[in-house]
């Protein structure tokens, strides 16, 4: 696979790293890319536990609080 | 990961903590009603480098006796409500075809978006679904074209898009172009878009 390429355009580097990322996982095993994506997707997880908004908060920001909610 | 069939991926990578959330969370789901996988989630289930706070599933309209015994499993599981908690007022949700999360207990994020499909086009996930089969599990999952077309001509955010590159880039010889502009053409006579 090519090697990653880079961009001085925030965007473009974001976008040049999807495509990069993805000829990876095409061109390894489910159980390599796996590997690498579980251990990132697993620390997000791990920072998960510790969100400090409320339910309420939380809906107040996607704007979805309805009536009256009965979480405090 | 490879498709086994036109509407089949087996999918060999080892689960994520995130991964066995949704397939703890689904078991249930399945149980009553059919549901369907869409938006991020599916992107990042086949490798998107990114976070989510919320994985977003469709369910067919269900009743309320179904819909409280449901809800009354989850909690069971140890997932809550986060909108409301008695059965009145998490059923108001469902009847006013409003999104209602679910997350483990004392958590607000990673939760289940759980969305009744009303509209033609959501319920038409539940024709072309595609089913993931994964190392502890199956989910049911929108369509590859479905997702791209909404996410590249609907939602347009720079996440969306690159989600949608990212599903573009993994399944570029597996896509049917012509679903994907019918899809754009559906989605601009169902929600105006240019």
């Amino acid at each position: 696979m090519e090697f990653l390429k880079s961009s001085p355009d925030n965007r473009q580097a974001r976008l040049l790293f999807v495509d990069y990322w993805a000829d990876f996982i095409r061109t390894h095993p489910d159980e390599e890319w796996g590997r690498q994506h579980t251990n990132f997707i697993n620390s997000l997880m791990q920072n998960a536990k510790h969100y400090p908004l409320t339910a309420k908060q939380y809906l107040e920001i996607k704007e979805e609080v309805k009536k009256e909610n009965l979480h405090p | 990961m490879e498709f086994v069939d036109d509407r089949t991926i087996k999918l060999n990578k080892p689960l994520s903590d995130l991964d066995l959330l949704v397939l703890r969370f689904i078991r249930i789901i399945e149980k009553y009603v059919e549901y369907v996988i869409i938006s991020g989630y599916v992107a990042i289930l086949f490798g998107r480098s990114r976070g989510t706070e919320d994985v977003d599933l469709f369910i067919r309209p269900i009743t309320e006796d179904k819909f409280i015994q449901l809800y009354h499993h989850l909690k069971a599981d140890g997932f809550w409500c986060l909108n409301a908690e008695s059965d009145n007022g998490v059923y108001d949700y469902v009847k006013e075809w409003i999104a209602l999360r679910f997350a483990l207990k004392n958590q607000t994020i990673p939760n289940f978006e759980v969305k009744v499909a009303r509209k033609k086009l959501d319920l038409q996930v539940f024709n072309d679904f595609i089913t993931v089969k994964t190392v502890s599990g199956k989910l049911n999952i929108s369509s590859l074209e479905r997702q791209i077309a909404f996410k590249k001509y609907y939602l347009k955010s720079d996440k969306d898009l690159e989600d949608a590159r990212h599903v573009e880039n993994i399944f570029k010889e597996h896509l049917n172009k012509e679903k994907i502009k019918k899809y754009k053409h559906d989605i601009g006579q169902e929600y105006g878009i240019s």
